[in-house]
C-alpha cells in the first residue's frame, strides 16, 4: 500500500492539485480517470519525481518513498540509441555491468515479446512496439509504481484492445501496481481494479467502476462520466418533485438545498420487471440497436430520457411502466 | 525544356562560384600578369609555387590560425552551450536582456568595440596571450554558436531529460548521454560556424595579438594591400583548404555514421 496524504501543488499562483489523499494498492491496477486539465499528468509526474509537490508526502509501508518509472504517453525513446540501448539505460547510469544489463534485458524483451527489436533504432517501429518497448525500458528497473500516462490513446481501436489485454495480463504474470491516467471511461473501466476520480484538483471519488456508476459521489462526478439523464426538481422534507417522477429518493446533495437534479444513468437505472420503486409511464419514441443493447428514448410527459435497455424489452410507440432497480439518487 | 533551363541555371552557377575560384589559382600560379594582359604573361614553375605553398611563413600562420581556432571552438562551446541551454529551457529574470546582450557583437560596429576591447583587455593584461585572442574571437562566434545551439535545443525538447531523470541518471549522466548525443546537428553547425568566424578574424588577431599570432588572414591582408597577389592568392589557397577540409571531414564522418546504421538496420531485416 502507498499512502499519498496531502499532496498540493501550486504553481503560477494556479492550484493544480488540492489535498491529494489517495491510497495505492499494491499489485493492483488503479486509474486516475478526469477531463483535461484536472491535474492528472501532473499527479503522475509527481509519482514519477520529475515534479516536485508544493506540499504533501507519498510512501509506503515502510516509510520509504516509492520509485515510480513513467511510460510517456508519446513513448519518448531516446531516438539515437538501439532498442536494447534504451531498455538498459536504466541499467547503464546504475552502473549495472554488461553482462547482467544484457541478461536482464533478453529476459524483459521476451516478455514483452520483442526480443527480434533489440537493434532497431525507435523510428523504425510501429506504435504498439514502440509501446512495448517503453514498457520494457520501464520494467527492467523493477519499479514500485508502473506510472503510465494515457497508454491507449495513440493507439488505434484493435490495438488499443490488444495492448489493453497485454498491459493486463503482464500485471498479473508480474505482480505489478500500475497506476495509469486516462480521460477515457472506457479505458479506466476495462483496465482497472480501482478508479479514482480527479476533478479541478481534486479526487472527487475512489471506486470500482460499478460502484462509479451506480453511486457516483457527487453532481461533478455523475456529470463527468455522463451516459446519464439529469432531470432537475425540487426537494422539500424529503420529498422529490419533477416533471418525470415524483417521491422518495436517496438524497445525496449538500445541506438546505432546494433545487436539485435526479441521476438517472443511460444503464441499469430502470426496468420494466416490477420493483418496491416505481418511477413513471413513458411511451417509446425512438430505438437504435447498438450491438450489446438498445438505445430507447422514452417520452413522459414533457420530459425525454435515453435508456439503454436489453435487446428486444420494449416496442415503438408502446407506452410502459418503468420501475426504478433501486431507490433513485438525487444530488 | 525544363531539363534545359535548369542546366543552363546550374552553369551560371558553378561560374559564378568557379570563376573566381580559378582566378585565384591563376593568381598563384603567375609570375608575371600585368594590365593588359588577359592571361599571365610569365607562369612560376611548379616547384617555385609549392616552396611558397609550403614556406616556413605559410606553415606558422597555418598553425598559428589552426591553434586560435581551435581554442576559440572550445572556449565558444563551454559558454554558449550552458548559455543556449538556459535560454532554452529555463525561465529566469533578465532572459531577455540577456537575448539582447548576446547579439550586442553582431549589432556594435567591429572597429569600435575592438578598439574598447583592446583597451580592456591591455588593463587585463591579456594584450598578446593566446588567451585574450581566444577571448575575443568567441565574442564574435558566441552569437552564431548560442544560436545555431539554442534553434536545435529547441527543437529536441526537454523532454527526454525529463526520462532520463526517471530512469534514474543524474544530471551530469543526462547532459552526457541525451542532451549532448541529440543536439548533435547544433554542435556541428556551432563548431563549423566558429571554426570560419575564427580563421576569418583579422583586426581582432592584429590588435589583440599585437603582432604574436601571424595567422593567415593577418599575413594576407598586407599583401593584397601591397599588390603581390601571386603571395596572397597561395595564402587564400591555403585559407580555403584549411577551411573546406574540416568540414568536408565533419560532413562525411556524419554522412558514414549514417550510412553505416542504415545499413546496419538492413541487415537486420534480411
Amino acid at each position: 500500500m502507498y499512502q499519498l496524504t496531502a499532496i498540493n501543488q501550486k504553481k503560477g499562483g494556479q492550484v493544480i492539485l488540492h489535498d491529494i489523499n489517495l491510497q495505492i494498492p499494491e499489485h493492483k491496477i488503479l486509474a486516475i480517470l478526469g477531463p483535461s486539465g484536472s491535474g492528472k499528468t501532473t499527479l503522475l509526474n509527481i509519482l514519477a519525481q520529475i515534479d516536485t509537490p508544493t506540499g504533501g508526502t507519498i510512501i509506503d509501508a515502510d516509510g520509504r518513498r516509492p520509485k515510480g518509472v513513467m511510460v510517456f504517453q508519446d513513448y519518448r525513446l531516446f531516438p539515437h540509441l538501439t532498442v536494447l540501448r534504451n531498455i538498459t539505460f536504466g541499467l547503464k547510469v546504475r552502473h549495472v555491468n554488461k553482462a547482467s544489463r544484457l541478461q536482464q534485458a533478453d529476459a524483459i524483451m521476451a516478455i514483452v515479446g520483442i526480443s527480434d527489436l533489440a537493434q532497431r533504432y525507435p523510428d523504425e517501429l510501429s506504435g504498439g512496439q514502440q509501446q512495448r518497448v517503453a514498457l520494457a525500458r520501464a520494467l527492467i528497473l523493477k519499479p514500485d509504481l508502473l506510472l503510465m500516462d494515457e497508454p491507449f490513446s495513440s493507439l488505434d481501436e484493435s490495438l488499443r484492445l490488444e495492448m489493453l489485454d497485454f498491459i493486463k495480463q503482464l500485471q498479473q504474470q508480474l505482480a505489478l501496481t500500475i497506476v495509469f491516467v486516462t480521460h477515457y471511461k472506457s479505458e479506466a473501466y476495462l483496465l482497472s481494479n480501482q478508479v479514482a476520480i480527479l476533478i479541478n484538483g481534486q479526487i472527487m471519488q475512489l471506486a470500482t467502476p460499478q460502484q462509479l456508476e451506480q453511486r457516483p459521489a457527487n453532481l461533478a462526478v455523475a456529470r463527468f462520466l455522463g451516459q446519464a439523464n439529469f432531470i432537475n426538481g425540487q426537494w422539500q422534507a424529503g420529498h422529490l418533485t419533477t416533471d418525470l417522477y415524483s417521491g422518495s429518493a436517496n438524497f445525496n446533495g449538500p445541506n438546505e438545498q432546494r433545487t436539485v437534479v435526479l441521476y438517472l444513468p443511460f444503464s441499469g437505472a430502470l426496468q420494466l420487471q416490477p420493483t418496491s420503486y416505481p418511477a413513471f409511464k413513458g411511451q417509446v419514441v425512438a430505438l437504435t440497436w447498438a450491438g450489446a443493447y438498445e438505445q430507447v428514448t422514452v417520452q413522459s410527459a414533457a420530459t425525454q430520457i435515453k435508456l439503454n435497455l436489453p435487446v428486444a424489452t420494449v416496442q415503438l410507440q408502446q407506452t410502459y411502466q418503468f420501475y426504478f432497480t433501486t431507490i433513485p439518487v438525487v444530488f | 525544356m525544363r531539363k534545359i533551363i535548369n542546366s543552363f541555371i546550374y552553369v551560371i552557377w558553378a561560374l559564378i562560384v568557379l570563376v573566381p575560384l580559378a582566378l585565384i589559382v591563376l593568381l598563384a600560379l603567375s609570375q608575371r600578369w600585368a594590365y593588359p594582359a588577359l592571361w599571365p604573361t610569365q607562369f612560376s614553375s611548379m616547384a617555385t609555387v609549392l616552396s611558397l605553398l609550403t614556406s616556413t611563413e605559410v606553415l606558422s600562420s597555418l598553425g598559428a590560425s589552426v591553434a586560435l581556432a581551435v581554442g576559440t571552438i572550445g572556449l565558444t562551446l563551454l559558454i554558449a552551450y550552458p548559455t543556449a541551454m538556459a535560454l532554452t529551457y529555463y525561465q529566469f529574470p533578465g532572459k531577455k536582456w540577456l537575448n539582447l546582450l548576446i547579439y550586442l557583437p553582431l549589432i556594435i560596429p567591429g572597429i569600435a568595440l575592438l578598439t574598447n576591447i583592446d583597451f580592456v583587455i591591455i588593463k587585463l593584461n591579456l594584450n598578446g596571450r593566446y588567451f585574450g585572442i581566444i577571448a575575443v574571437h568567441s565574442l564574435f562566434c558566441l552569437p552564431y554558436a548560442i544560436k545555431l545551439l539554442s534553434d536545435n535545443l529547441k527543437l529536441v525538447g526537454p523532454q527526454y531529460a525529463a526520462v532520463s531523470q526517471n530512469l534514474g541518471a543524474s544530471h551530469w549522466q543526462t547532459f552526457w548521454q541525451i542532451t549532448v548525443p541529440l543536439s548533435k546537428n547544433g554542435l556541428q553547425g556551432a563548431v563549423m560556424m566558429t571554426y570560419i568566424v575564427s580563421m576569418t578574424q583579422y583586426l581582432a588577431t592584429l590588435l589583440i595579438g599585437e603582432g604574436n599570432y601571424l595567422t593567415l588572414s593577418v599575413r594576407m591582408f598586407p599583401f593584397t594591400q601591397a599588390g603581390k597577389y601571386q603571395l596572397a592568392a597561395i595564402y587564400a589557397i591555403v585559407f580555403m583548404l584549411v577551411t573546406l577540409v574540416p568540414l568536408f571531414l565533419i560532413d562525411s564522418w556524419l554522412a558514414w555514421q549514417e550510412r553505416s546504421r542504415e545499413a546496419h538496420v538492413s541487415i537486420d531485416r534480411d
